[in-house]
This record gives C-alpha cells, sequence and structure tokens, in this order.
C-alpha cells in the first residue's frame, strides 16, 4: 500500500542499462527540468520510490545488475539492481550472507535497502556499517565517488577503503534519492555460521522488552535480537492471534560454529532471562515450526506482505528512547503490530509500529498518521528518514539541521530535480 | 582588520587572559613533533597568530563571526596537544587557532549509553567519570590519556587505531554533535539533535554528525559531541600467537577475522613492538619483549563477554590458529603485558607516549611515523608489511651512522625496523600499517626522506587509499571524485574558505 | 648542559599530555582530573610541553628571551608533578632538569624580583633567633665541637622565635640530643637558590655546609622547611643523612606519652618538596593518626598531590598568582568535609592562609605535635 504515502505516480519511466546512461538522464533532466525518482526495485516502507510532485519521471534502475563478489575479502560490489535473493547463492557457496532488513523483501535492491538504512535484523550485532564506498551522479550530473571508488587508479578491487575524509558517503545515505543516483556500492558479507538457535523471552509490556533488551544486549552474544508485540509475532509465525503469545517477545537468535557455543550462549541467555525475572524459553506453545520460520524469515524476509494481507499497512519508522517507546506506545491501537530492534548497545531502539486500513479510508487515516507522528516528534523521537506525509514537520523541528541540508541540496541539484518534495527539502 | 584590532575584539569577546599572542604560545600551537622531526618539509611549522580560550558556545560563535567577517582564517586542536599535524595552522602567521582548555565538561547519560564531551575533555577525564559506572567505550583509540581524546584532537584528524576490528573504527562510535558552522550558526545532529533525541547518529535525513571527522575544523568548529558507551563486560582476557612466517602470520589471522571471534586482534612482524608497548605497564617492559620476538610473527587478540563467551573464543582461536604453525605464548607472559584486557574491557589506553619513548626512554624523542595506510585486503598488508621491511632495511644499511647509532636500542630497530597491522574496520579485512623510524636527529631526515620515497612507490604499486589524516595531500590528489564532492560541502559551508585552509582543504 | 643537550633532552616530550592528568584509578573526579598548577589555571603554554616547547625553541634559536617567555617560567611552581608522573610508565621527560637549566639560561634583567635578589637568600640575618633553641637543651655546634645530630637553622627558621620554641620544646621532649650551628649557622639554603637558577652560589653554598658537617663529624640533620631540604638531599655530596624534623615527630608519637588533640576532622597537603621531592609521605600521615585526629584524604594526595601554588618562587614573585593556584587546592580540600588543613610546610601554610575559605582552619605540623607534649606557647627561655 505505497500509495498511503503519495498520490502521484511517475509519467513515465527510464530504463538505464548502465551508469553512462544514467548520468545521460540526469544531464537531460537538468536541461529539461524534470524531477527524477530513483527507482531500485518496487519496494519501499515509506514510499521513497514514488515521486511527491506531478509530472515525474521515475529512473528505474533494475537493469543494472552488475556484482564484483569479493569472497577473500567478505565485501559485494554491487549495481542498484542487484536484490538480496541474487547475492544468495553466492553467499551461500561460501559460508556468507548479506544482512538483510526487516520487512524489505528479498526481492529488494541491496543498494537502495543499505542506502535508506532500512534496519537490519544484525544491526544489534554488526552496526550500521553496512556499506563502505560508493559511485555514482550528483543531481547536477557530476560524478561522484567515494574512498577507493574514487582512486584514479584503475584496477578491480579498489573499492572496501572508505577514505573517511569528509564521510561524504554517508551524506547520501537516508537522503532518499534528493542529493543524486548512486550506481554502485561496497557493501560487506558476513560469515553465515552452520548452527542457529531461537530463543524467546516473554515480556509483560514494552517497558520490560526494552529492559530485557538492553539486559540480553550486554551479553553481545546473539547475532539478530529483536522484540515484538504478539500482533507481529504472529504474523511472522503465519499463526492467528491467540492467548498462547505474551504482550511482547524478545526473540534471541545465536548463532555458532557448533553445537559448544550454541549451549554457552543458550546457557547465558538463561541466566541473564533470570536475572530479570523471567525464563527464557526454546519454543513458542502451539507452534511447533516458529524458529525454522523466524530463521527463514531472516535469511529471506517476506516483506510488508506478512502484515498487510488484504488491508493496507503503515509502518512508523522511528529511533525512539526506552522512555520515548514506553510514551509512544500508547498512541497506537491494541492490533497494530510492532517491532523494536536495540541500537548502538541498547542505548537506542528502532521502532516501527504500524496502522492498518482499508483503502477507503487512506484520507482519514493520513491525517491520523500524521498527527500520530506529531505526537512523537514532540515526545523526542527521530524519524530518520521521514516519508513525504510529514517531512515538512521533521525539518521544521530541526530547523538548524534542515537549513544546511537545503543548502547542501541547492549546490548538487541547482534545478531541484532529484526527487523534490521529499524530506523537507 | 589590524593585529591589535582582531586582539581588541577577541579580547571583548572572551576577556584580555584567554587571548594569547606571546611568542612561545605561537610557537607552542604551530609545531609539533612532526614539524620537528622528519616530515619537516611536508608539515612545515606554521605560528598562528593569536590563540584563543572560549568558554562557551557562544564565544565559539562570536569568534567565528569575527574571523567570517575579516577573512581570517581559523584553526582548532583540542585540549592543546597536538600529535599529528591536524591543528597546526595552513597558513602561517595570519590565523586564529581556537584552544578548548577552558572547555572540558564530560557527562554520561547511562541510559542513553552516551557519553557528551566539550572538545577539551580528555579521555582520562572520561575514563575517570565512568570507572565505577559499569559503562565503557571502544573500540579503543590511540594516544595518550591527557591528549582531548574526542573532538578535534584524535576523532577529527582521524587517528583512531583500527585495533578494534570487531568495532570498526572509533568514528563508529559517534553518535551526535553540536558545531559553529562558518556562518556562526550552530548545527546539532543524530543524539543532539534534540534535548531527548536517542543516541542515533544518522538523520533525520542524510547523517550530518560525520561532516567533521578528519575535516580538522574545515566545515565548522565542534563545540560538542556525544559517543556511544557499552556495558563493561562480565570478562575479559587475551591470546597471543607466534608464528616462523607472516605470511602465516596474515592467514591465521584472515581465519580468525573470518570466524568473527576475538577483538583487537593484530597481525605484527618481527619485534611485535606495537603489542608489547599496547600492553606494558612501562617501557622498559615493552622494550624487553621488543628485544625477545626480534625472530617471530605475532598474532595478538582479545576476549571479552560472559565467562563462558571468552572462554569459548580463546579455545576456538587457539585451535584455528595452531592450524597455521601458531605457538600460543604461555599465561604468564600475556599477564605481564596486561594492557590488552584493559582494552578489551572497555577501558582508555595510552599507547603513544609509550610507543615513542620505548626505544630509549631517555633522550631520544623516538618513533616517527614513516608511513601507514588502510588496505582492503589481506595480501596486500602482506606485501605491504614484507617490502615494506625489506626497503626501511636496504635504506638503513646505507647510514652507517645510524646503524651504529650509541643507543643499544636504535641499533637494534636500525637493523630490524618495525611493523604492525591492525585488523580493522568494517571492511572486515582491512588494516593499518605503520612503519616507525626511531631516532631523534635531524641528521637522519635524508634517510626518513628516502625510506618515505620507497613506501609511496609500493603504496601506489598496490593500489591503497590515502588514510586523509592531518595535512595528507594524497587525499586530495588521489581520490579526485571523493574530494570534489567535499569540495561542494565546502563551498556550502564555507564560500570564503577561511575555515582551517591549507589542512584538510588546501589553500587554493 | 650545551644547547644541543637540551634539545635532546626537551624533544622527549612529544607533548602526549599525560602529565596533565592524575591517575585514573586513583583520582575517581573528573573535578580533580588535572594537576599542573599553572597548567590547570593558565593553560596553553602554560602547561608543562609549554616549557618543554621553550626549551626546544632556546635551544634552536627558534625563540628569543623575552618578558613573555619569563613569565611562563615563572609561573610555574616547581612542584615536579609532570616530572614524576612522566617517569612513571611513560618516556621520561626530565621536566625538573629542563626547567632548572631553563631558569640558569635566562638573561638576569628578565628574571624577577624576588629571583633576581635570590642569593640573598643566604644571607644570615644578624638579629637571628636561632639561640632560642638553647633554652631547650639545643647545644651549639661551634669550633672543634662534634655532633651526631643537629637541627637546620632554615631561612624561614631564623627569626622565626615562636616555631624555633616549638621545635626546640619538641626536641626537648624527645630526650635526642642535638645539637644546631647557632652562633654560626650553616648558609639557609632553600628551593630560592635553584629557582633563581643561582648555580653558582647554591654550589658554593653546598660545598661549605658539606666540609662543616664533616668537621664537626655530624651523621644527621633534621631540617624543618621542605625546600630546604629537598636541596640539601639533592646537592649535597656528604653521607650525611638529611631528614625531614617530622620523622623525628613520627618516631616520637610511637611511645605514645604524648596527648590526643581534640579537634574536627583534618585533611593533609602533601609538600612538594616533602613528599616528591624527599619521598616522606608517611610520617605525617603516622602523625596525624597518633593525635587521634581524624584523616579525610584529599584525591590528589600523595605522589599524586597537587601544589599548593606557592613554590617555584611564585609566592613570592606573583601572590595573586599563587592565591588563585591555591584556590584549587582549597576546592578539593573542601570536599573532604575536613574542617582543619594540616600543612608540614611554611609555604603551603602561608599560601593556602591566603585564599583560606572561611569556615576552615589551617594548621602546622609541628605546633599539633608541640601542642600534643604539653606546649602552650608559654613556655619561657631559660
Amino acid at each position: 500500500m505505497s500509495s498511503f504515502f503519495s498520490d502521484y505516480q511517475p509519467e513515465r519511466t527510464v530504463r538505464p542499462k548502465n551508469a553512462g546512461e544514467v548520468q545521460e538522464i540526469i544531464k537531460k533532466a537538468n536541461k529539461n527540468k524534470t524531477p527524477l525518482v530513483p527507482v531500485s526495485s518496487g519496494t519501499n516502507l515509506q514510499g521513497t520510490h514514488l515521486p511527491s510532485v506531478k509530472g515525474a519521471t521515475a529512473v528505474d534502475l533494475s537493469l543494472m545488475k552488475g556484482v564484483y563478489f569479493d569472497e577473500g575479502n567478505r565485501n559485494v560490489v554491487v549495481e542498484p539492481g542487484v536484490t538480496f535473493a541474487d547475492l544468495a547463492k553466492q553467499c551461500k557457496k561460501a559460508g556468507l550472507k548479506t544482512l538483510t532488513a526487516i520487512d524489505i523483501p528479498k526481492d529488494a535492491s541491496v543498494l537502495s535497502t543499505y542506502l535508506e538504512m532500512n534496519p537490519l535484523y544484525d544491526w544489534p550485532k554488526y552496526h550500521p556499517w553496512e556499506m563502505l564506498t560508493m559511485e555514482g551522479y550528483r543531481a547536477d550530473g557530476q560524478h561522484f565517488a567515494t574512498g577507493q571508488m574514487a582512486m584514479s587508479q584503475d584496477r578491480p578491487d579498489k573499492y572496501s577503503w572508505g577514505c573517511s575524509f569528509a564521510m561524504v558517503s554517508r551524506l547520501f545515505c537516508q537522503a532518499q534519492g534528493t542529493l543524486g543516483i548512486i550506481t554502485k556500492v561496497a557493501v560487506t558479507l558476513k560469515t553465515a555460521f552452520p548452527k542457529s538457535d531461537v530463543l524467546y523471552f516473554d515480556c509483560r509490556n514494552v517497558n520490560q522488552a526494552t529492559k530485557a533488551l538492553k539486559a540480553f544486549m550486554a551479553t553481545e552474544e546473539p547475532h539478530e535480537i529483536f522484540a515484538v508485540n504478539k500482533t507481529y509475532l504472529a504474523e511472522l509465525l503465519g499463526v492467528k492471534l491467540s492467548g498462547g503469545l505474551a504482550p511482547w517477545t524478545v526473540v534471541l537468535v545465536n548463532r555458532g560454529a557448533d553445537k559448544a557455543e550454541i549451549s554457552y550462549k543458550r546457557k547465558d541467555a538463561v541466566s541473564v532471562g533470570k536475572a530479570l525475572g523471567g525464563k527464557v524459553r526454546f519454543s513458542i506453545k502451539g507452534v511447533p515450526q516458529a524458529s525454522e520460520k523466524i530463521l527463514a524469515e531472516i535469511t529471506s524476509p517476506t516483506g510488508a506482505a506478512v502484515h498487510s494481507g488484504s488491508r493496507g499497512w503503515a509502518p512508523v519508522v522511528s529511533i525512539a528512547t526506552a522512555k520515548q517507546v514506553e510514551k509512544c506506545s500508547g498512541l497506537f491501537s491494541s492490533s497494530s503490530g510492532a517491532i523494536l530492534l536495540p541500537l548502538q548497545a541498547g542505548g537506542a531502539f528502532y521502532y516501527q509500529s504500524d496502522l492498518r486500513f482499508r483503502a477507503s479510508e487512506i484520507p482519514e487515516v493520513r491525517k491520523k498518521y500524521i498527527a500520530l507522528c506529531s505526537k512523537m516528534l514532540k515526545a523526542g523521537v527521530v524519524f530518520p528518514r521521514p516519508s513525504a506525509l510529514i517531512a515538512q514537520q521533521v525539518a521544521k523541528q530541526y530547523p538548524d539541521n534542515f537549513k544546511l541540508l537545503r543548502s547542501i541540496k541547492q549546490a548538487v541539484d541547482p534545478n531541484n530535480i532529484m526527487n523534490p518534495g521529499k524530506l523537507g527539502l | 582588520m589590524k593585529k591589535a584590532d582582531i586582539i581588541k575584539r577577541l579580547k571583548r569577546i572572551v576577556g584580555a587572559e584567554w587571548v594569547r599572542t606571546d611568542a612561545l604560545t605561537r610557537y607552542h600551537f604551530g609545531s609539533d613533533v612532526l614539524t620537528h622531526f622528519g616530515q619537516g618539509a611536508l608539515y612545515p611549522e606554521n605560528h598562528p597568530l593569536v590563540v584563543v580560550m572560549p568558554e562557551s558556545v557562544k564565544d565559539i560563535q562570536a569568534i567565528v563571526r569575527l574571523a567570517g567577517s575579516n577573512n581570517i582564517p581559523l584553526y582548532a586542536v583540542g585540549g592543546g596537544t597536538v600529535l599529528l599535524i591536524g591543528s597546526i595552522p595552513g597558513k602561517a602567521d595570519v590565523g586564529i587557532t581556537f584552544d578548548f582548555h577552558r572547555m572540558q565538561k564530560v557527562t554520561v547519560d547511562e541510559d542513553r549509553l552516551v557519553v557528551r564531551v566539550q572538545p577539551g575533555a580528555t579521555g582520562l577525564q572520561v575514563s575517570q567519570l565512568v570507572r565505577d559506572m559499569d559503562v565503557g567505550y571502544r573500540p579503543y583509540f590511540g594516544g595518550s590519556p591527557g591528549t582531548s581524546l574526542f573532538v578535534p584532537y584524535q576523532v577529527f584528524t582521524g587517528q583512531n587505531k583500527m585495533a578494534g576490528y570487531l568495532d570498526g573504527m572509533g568514528i563508529n562510535c559517534a553518535a551526535g554533535m553540536e558545531m559553529v558552522l562558518p556562518s556562526g550558526e550552530v548545527v546539532r545532529t543524530g543524539s543532539m539533535a534534540g534535548p531527548d533525541s536517542p543516541a542515533w547518529p544518522h538523520g533525520p535525513g542524510p547523517a550530518l554528525t560525520y561532516l567533521p571527522f578528519f575535516a580538522n575544523a574545515g566545515y565548522g568548529i565542534v563545540s560538542e559531541m556525544e559517543f556511544r558507551f557499552f556495558r563493561t563486560p562480565q570478562e575479559v582476557g587475551s591470546l597471543w600467537v607466534t608464528f616462523n612466517s607472516l605470511e602465516e602470520a596474515c592467514q591465521a589471522m584472515n581465519a580468525v577475522i573470518k570466524s568473527e571471534y576475538a577483538c583487537g586482534a593484530t597481525v605484527m612482524g618481527p619485534g611485535c613492538w606495537t603489542h608489547a608497548l599496547y600492553s606494558s605497564q612501562h617501557w622498559q617492559e615493552g622494550n624487553h619483549f621488543v628485544k625477545a620476538t626480534q625472530d617471530i610473527n605475532l598474532v595478538g587478540m582479545g576476549f571479552r563477554g560472559t565467562k563462558a563467551k571468552v572462554e569459548y573464543e580463546r579455545n576456538a582461536c587457539i585451535k584455528m590458529l595452531k592450524k597455521y604453525g601458531g605457538v600460543p605464548m604461555p599465561d604468564w607472559m600475556v599477564a605481564i603485558l596486561d594492557g590488552h584486557e584493559a582494552n578489551a574491557a572497555g577501558w582508555q589506553q595510552c599507547n603513544s607516549p609509550k610507543i615513542c619513548g620505548t626505544f630509549n626512554g631517555k633522550s631520544d624523542s623516538g618513533g616517527i611515523f614513516v608511513s601507514g595506510g588502510v588496505f582492503d585486503t589481506m595480501e596486500k598488508l602482506e606485501i605491504y608489511m614484507r617490502e615494506g621491511m625489506n626497503a626501511y632495511q636496504a635504506v638503513c644499511r646505507k647510514y652507517k651512522d645510524f646503524l651504529n647509532h650509541p643507543h643499544p636500542i636504535v641499533r637494534l630497530y636500525a637493523s630490524c625496523g618495525q611493523t604492525y597491522l591492525s585488523m580493522g574496520g568494517h571492511a572486515n579485512a582491512a588494516g593499518e600499517v605503520i612503519f616507525v623510524l626511531d631516532f631523534a636527529s635531524r641528521q637522519f631526515l635524508p634517510m626518513i626522506g628516502e625510506i618515505k620515497a620507497r613506501f609511496d612507490t609500493m603504496m601506489k604499486k598496490i593500489g591503497m587509499a590515502p588514510l586523509g589524516v592531518g595535512r595528507d595531500a594524497r587525499t586530495w590528489t588521489e581520490t579526485p571524485d571523493h574530494f570534489a564532492m567535499a569540495k561542494v560541502l565546502k563551498g556550502v559551508v564555507d564560500p570564503q574558505g577561511f575555515m582551517a585552509p591549507g589542512v584538510s582543504f588546501p589553500i587554493e | 648542559m650545551t644547547k644541543q643537550e637540551l634539545l635532546e633532552i626537551a624533544l622527549c616530550c612529544n607533548r602526549c599530555g599525560t602529565c596533565r592528568g592524575v591517575v585514573q584509578d586513583e583520582i575517581p573526579d573528573v573535578a580533580f582530573a588535572t594537576q599542573c598548577p599553572s597548567g590547570m589555571t593558565l593553560f596553553g603554554a602554560y602547561e608543562p610541553s609549554g616549557l618543554m616547547y621553550m626549551a626546544r625553541g632556546i635551544a634552536q634559536g627558534d625563540l628569543k628571551w623575552s618578558d613573555d617567555l619569563a613569565k611562563v617560567l615563572y609561573s610555574c611552581t616547581v612542584c615536579g608533578y609532570c616530572d614524576d608522573f612522566c617517569q612513571r610508565g611513560y618516556r621520561h621527560v626530565p621536566a625538573i632538569t629542563i626547567l632548572e637549566e631553563l631558569r640558569s639560561m635566562i638573561p638576569a634583567r628578565l628574571k624577577p624580583k624576588s629571583m633576581r635578589k635570590a642569593a640573598d637568600s643566604l644571607s644570615i640575618p644578624k638579629n637571628q633567633k636561632l639561640g632560642v633553641l638553647k633554652s631547650f637543651g639545643v647545644f651549639d655546634v661551634t669550633g672543634n665541637k662534634k655532633a651526631h645530630t643537629i637541627v637546620f637553622g632554615d631561612n624561614t627558621l631564623l627569626t622565626n622565635t615562636p616555631k624555633l620554641k616549638e621545635i626546640g620544646f619538641i626536641l626537648q621532649k624527645s630526650g635526642k640530643k642535638v645539637g644546631c650551628l647557632i652562633s654560626e649557622p650553616l648558609p639557609p639554603v632553600s628551593a630560592a637558590l635553584v629557582n633563581g637558577g643561582c648555580r653558582k652560589e647554591l654550589e658554593n653554598a653546598m660545598a661549605e655546609i658539606d666540609a662543616r658537617l664533616a668537621k664537626h663529624g655530624i651523621k644527621q640533620v633534621l631540617v624543618y622547611n621542605p625546600e630546604s631540604l629537598s636541596v640539601l638531599q639533592r646537592f649535597s655530596n656528604s653521607t650525611v643523612e638529611f631528614v625531614s624534623i617530622i620523622s623525628l615527630y613520627a618516631r616520637m608519637l610511637k611511645t605514645g606519652k604524648a596527648k590526643k588533640i581534640k579537634l574536627g576532622p583534618v585533611t593533609y597537603q602533601d609538600p612538594c618538596h616533602l613528599g616528591r621531592y624527599a619521598k616522606e609521605y608517611a610520617a605525617p600521615r603516622e602523625i596525624i593518626k597518633k593525635l587521634g585526629l581524624e584523616l579525610k584524604e584529599m584525591w590528589r594526595r600523595g605522589h599524586d598531590s597537587l601544589c599548593c601554588g606557592a613554590g617555584g618562587g611564585v609566592l613570592a614573585d606573583n601572590p595573586a598568582l599563587a592565591k588563585r593556584y591555591a584556590g584549587n587546592r582549597w576546592y578539593e580540600a573542601k570536599a573532604t568535609g575536613a574542617k582543619v588543613m594540616i600543612t608540614a610546610c611554611p609555604y603551603c601554610n602561608a599560601n593556602l592562609r591566603q585564599a583560606k575559605p572561611k569556615d576552615i582552619r589551617i594548621m602546622d605540623i609541628t605546633s599539633l605535635v608541640a601542642q600534643a607534649y604539653g606546649y602552650s606557647g608559654k613556655e619561657a627561655s631559660k
């Protein structure tokens, strides 16, 4: 239901096959003052790929499928059309994995998922530094690259050191295509451990869930860890919501090279659970395949479809402190799904709750969404990549930040052709 | 604007006592170890016109506005310590240098797990503050406890030890910042964007938190910053394993990286001085260790976590490293040089003075950074270490005075050189190699020049991106498209180019 | 020292900044994290590294002597912390050696007035009062008289009758046979000579002291003023033992004949010349304990102690600056909750007194010990 976030559709679509064509398209758009919307694949949680203005041209990058897979150094350079599914086979063969995203399907673009910093299941362990260097075209058509990719030497393996000077690459993250089009990024690959163990910890409320997440995080043992409310968990497991699920459940996924590693991690988790005054469970009652389903979802996410069914689903994507999560959880209806992912060693949480609606309710629900976000903003919650519906509001909340961003935007996009209307720019 | 007027105006802003124009202050803030030794040709001594010590962000704003409206170059140094040129003015005798001694506030927010520091705060202060709090920071930064660890000094000049291979570079820990832009306006980002913002550095929108990193005040003056903290692990441990050849050590290290176990893992060539010094409590301890390891290559690492985790990972690594011919050092030896555990626990280490003073400890200024870089592959690292050592020794052999240096430790190093590499960064197999020459006298300057030239050729051959440290001109010349974008940003915030000209941005 | 030698030792400092701070394992409070009196008050080039850069600049000819340099040079209290701390595990920059070298090199015209007159500190006032000691049984060591132990007539005692009486009283109580060069006092050497760069004068005075100690067969010298004690210990070539007089107090109190003193909680200021220079940290603490006092230690104590701000000639040359330095110390003393600050150095006492907060007292340890043995101040000379 991406149309929840925008009423506009692109008027035309162009499909460049290589970086040279991308540059041509940008140059032409500058000449004709045509708005461009980069689209890597058809899915995004907040409608970034949909224009916020009339008359836009979608730049569909899905034909750009170039891959440079460097097994030895555990990196891969991808073009925008490469999906998680595309990399799965090569990764499996090499004993590696890509870091997959929550609620972003396996057929989503790796580049745009990482570029927009969609939450990854592995953030708690590896932190959000999944991208190394990048290359692309600024909105004014100029080529740019970061780190080794910018080196004048011509060699295939020049990609992985970020040459962190000025951290240029981070500026293009969460920019929703407003500053240019990225045609290539180097991303990291991680070890795929042969053994996995899924553990559960029941929580009475969201408060207990954030507390438990922090405590489990402190061991630095789980590879994936998140907390979900019962609606979200039921959808994830594909079961009907029943009384059997706790209001909130912390899901811990331990990975290991052998049984011994899994075993000590399990023991440690049990003792943390005990210290928290609860019990770590090894399965979910009445759902015999629960662990397999969770592992499969992490490896190969279903995407938004898992929640929407026949109805509309709009996530509210935010970053919050434990206190803010507690304060804001009451803003959502009890039937909303919600997921929490600890970040920064537990000092912050990725907090995503959602709204459910019928297509006819969109105008009304939009109002509700905006009002709700406004309350969350007031509570200090951060919308890291605000949707077009609340972009102006967010920009107002951080005037100094956005003033600087606006001047940067103006410098690289004097004709305002790149995804205008996004980000409150 | 006349010099006298600038000084008068500055005095009005911060008070007469905090504006310094005397010759010693200008010398003190216009030179450092590297401007004296070896690299004097690359990094000439440049004195500021005046050094000013602001007390608040308001003071900084007023000074920036004064400088902007009169086109006076501005430079910055954290707590008054200079080790890597970033704060030495690019233009001589015309600029204002900030010294942040009067801004040393440090506070910890245990709930958001961040430490908020002003630019003059030192690592030591942070360590003191958190000692009983069960939290600490990582990955560990290089440098000494007295240095202004967090803000312009190290993080912004890019000096951070990549030894935290599991944690990536130090800047990964930045959570938010407050910066005075060249316009005099203040921008707050990430965890500091709002009064209660969560500890998240990215957004809203493109992450501006990283803008000042490695820029040496080129984009603005950071007046406060937040860094993320971690819970202190229940247990820490370490492991040192020796190898006959560098190749075996590198292969073994690669296996450790792939296992994703351990933290702070490093490979060291013969002499193993980095490890010895990071981990020793006194330079003499380190010195003995260096002498004792002249014919071995070393892989060293730390472990942290629960008791079971430390035990499991340690055993797993021993098994893995043995496959490549590694021989673990006995526990008692590791116990003597226990700094690695302290690092793994998340405490401040204090290696720089030890490293530089180790070889002599009496009258020799010691280590000079000759060549270093970050590599993306193990193969490149190995080539660099091996060939680098050869180049180093070949040049040393030509200089008889150096080979026959009166001090035995200098003679030792003349014969073997030193290398280390820290596995690290977000790039899985990236690392850092630093070759260090050890002598203080200017008579060896030509020798350093020769070694540097050999290294530069080798690095080009290997295909290595510049570090982007201090006034490393290669940042501008070897990655032109990266730099072009940095220049666009510079044009946005500082069209006049009065912020740190000649440091992170060349003087046009 | 040649300029090349000075340069080489000055270059030992790579400006790591370690010396600015305290040992993190020992001092938990960030408020007391820094140490160098001038560095923590005036910052920048007033930190130890500023002095090292001064040496480097002077040695290489990059800097010329000027009033500005003198200002920095004489703002240092020569407390010795930077030297001491650097030695503990870093490279060891011999900061004190460098500082003293600079103070001996600086042209006389740039020296502060008090420093130019430093050599005068050797002159013995005509009305010197060492004779007071005789009434307490201290014998005059004259002619060819031999003595095992003497008390040193330092420059803070020569005309200080009340203090001489207290010391005489305690020596009497000790039952120890102690002499003093009363009618022909020894040259009253002190740190003033080092601070003022009077090397020749110091050398001559020490030669005379050594010769005269030998002549009288003296084995032990008790010294009241720590600034004299450290100089005697450092520069004497004799085998005579120079000890702080308070080590005698500590020994005496072990017998338990003294009465307890009633005071609120006390704190103790380690004088730099007694502590870092003479390494006497234990005796004063033993005395405080034996006097029955509750000691509330400051965090920066022992070899991490913060200077009162008087040393290096700062008190004589720039009392206002010394007072500012003392303010730093009082801030910490107050934080302990102590009601009395005890010192064992007349300079610490004087300087801390000038910045003293109203609700806290300051007392000399000698006065307290005298009191404990029943000294009332009325004991007349016989």
